[in-house]
């Protein structure tokens, strides 16, 4: 940045795109998995830097056993080839903090069916690095799944994707 | 870490290089009132157009009991932001604000309990945005409080400002 004049043709390509999903989990339930489904605009492929993810890691009585591990998968739909080889814990491509998020799920007092249940504002702990290029009309597919221990209450899980939108230039759209 | 002195630097070549740009930091600070909404919004000014790199900012979390208010470290704020030249939504939705602002969570000098209520988050992870806004726009920032209580949220925006467009 000293010594280089920024390019403003080159700047202004990237457009930042804020995909943002909350899931519910029923209180001691394995559940599904959670699908992350995004599709894109179209005429944009899409380059996703990061996933991060909030859930609550509530113990089971007197920390006898141990936290929810969430386990995250990709997958590119259109050629069906997973990005891993086994679904992986969240906790193993981000900091080891922990979540802090506990008892103190109440609903809204002022707006009981719009945001409902809040969480608590503790540090992020999981930051998923990702470099991952979307090409235009995939669909942004993420798995997420419980593998031992499930919330023993109601819970929700927050998911957002960081990431910029890229005119995919060759279309006809854009000639 | 990069290594600012991996080349020799030329006072003559960056003073010019100032000219035309310099690194900025544009502040956005509001207060949502309760229950409400508004729409915060820091304005880019005729200096030039404005590059983000990233982002951080911090918010309270406050709630009201019976009539005293404190702090129960919940996030009742939740945003989208939105660029003002052509009110493209650059979230898809409100994002409720622990989930890409570091360090976030701040004791606030509102609560009754301020001595007593957990410290604020340290951790200082910027969120990478990096876009360019344009001269004379403004970065808007629409945000919801589903508290009782009005709260308060600061965000640094830290960039570089582009008064000379090179192509």
């Amino acid at each position: 940045m000293l010594d280089q004049q920024l390019d403003v043709d080159v700047l202004r390509q990237q457009v930042p795109a804020f995909y943002y999903q909350r899931y519910k989990i029923l209180a001691a339930t394995q559940a599904s998995p959670l699908i992350f489904n995004q599709d894109l605009n179209f005429g944009y492929g899409y380059l996703l830097r990061q996933v991060t993810i909030k859930y609550p890691e509530l113990a089971n009585i007197a920390g006898i056993e141990p936290n929810p591990i969430l386990d995250i998968a990709y997958t590119n739909i259109i050629s069906a080839v997973p990005y891993q080889n086994l679904p992986y814990p969240t906790g193993l491509a981000s900091s080891q903090n922990n979540s802090g998020v506990g008892w103190a799920f109440q609903p809204s007092p002022v707006d009981q069916d719009g945001f409902g249940i809040g969480m608590s504002a503790t540090a992020l702990k999981n930051r998923l690095i990702y470099n991952l290029y979307y090409f235009y009309r995939q669909n942004i597919f993420i798995e997420l799944r419980f593998r031992q221990n499930v919330p023993i209450v109601e819970t929700y899980v927050d998911v957002m994707l960081t990431g910029y939108q890229i005119a995919e230039k060759d279309l006809d759209m854009w000639k | 870490m990069v290594n600012i002195f991996a080349k020799k630097i030329n006072p003559k070549e960056i003073l010019q290089l100032q000219n035309l740009q310099y690194q900025e930091k544009l502040l956005l600070s509001d207060t949502v009132p309760a229950g409400g909404q508004k729409l915060g919004s820091v304005n880019i000014s005729s200096l030039g157009h404005f590059y983000c790199y990233f982002m951080t900012g911090h918010y309270e979390t406050l709630y009201d009991d019976a009539g005293s208010t404190k702090d129960d470290g919940i996030v009742h704020l939740r945003s989208q932001m939105v660029d003002g030249s052509n009110m493209r939504p650059l979230f898809n939705d409100y994002i409720p604000l622990d989930l890409f602002l570091t360090p976030g969570r701040t004791k606030s000098a509102d609560s009754t309990t301020f001595a007593t209520d957990a410290e604020a988050n340290n951790l200082f992870y910027p969120q990478q945005f990096q876009y360019m806004f344009t001269v004379n726009s403004e970065i808007l920032f629409d945000t919801k409080n589903d508290g009782e209580v009005e709260m308060n949220y600061e965000i640094v925006f830290h960039g570089v400002r582009l008064t000379t467009a090179r192509r």
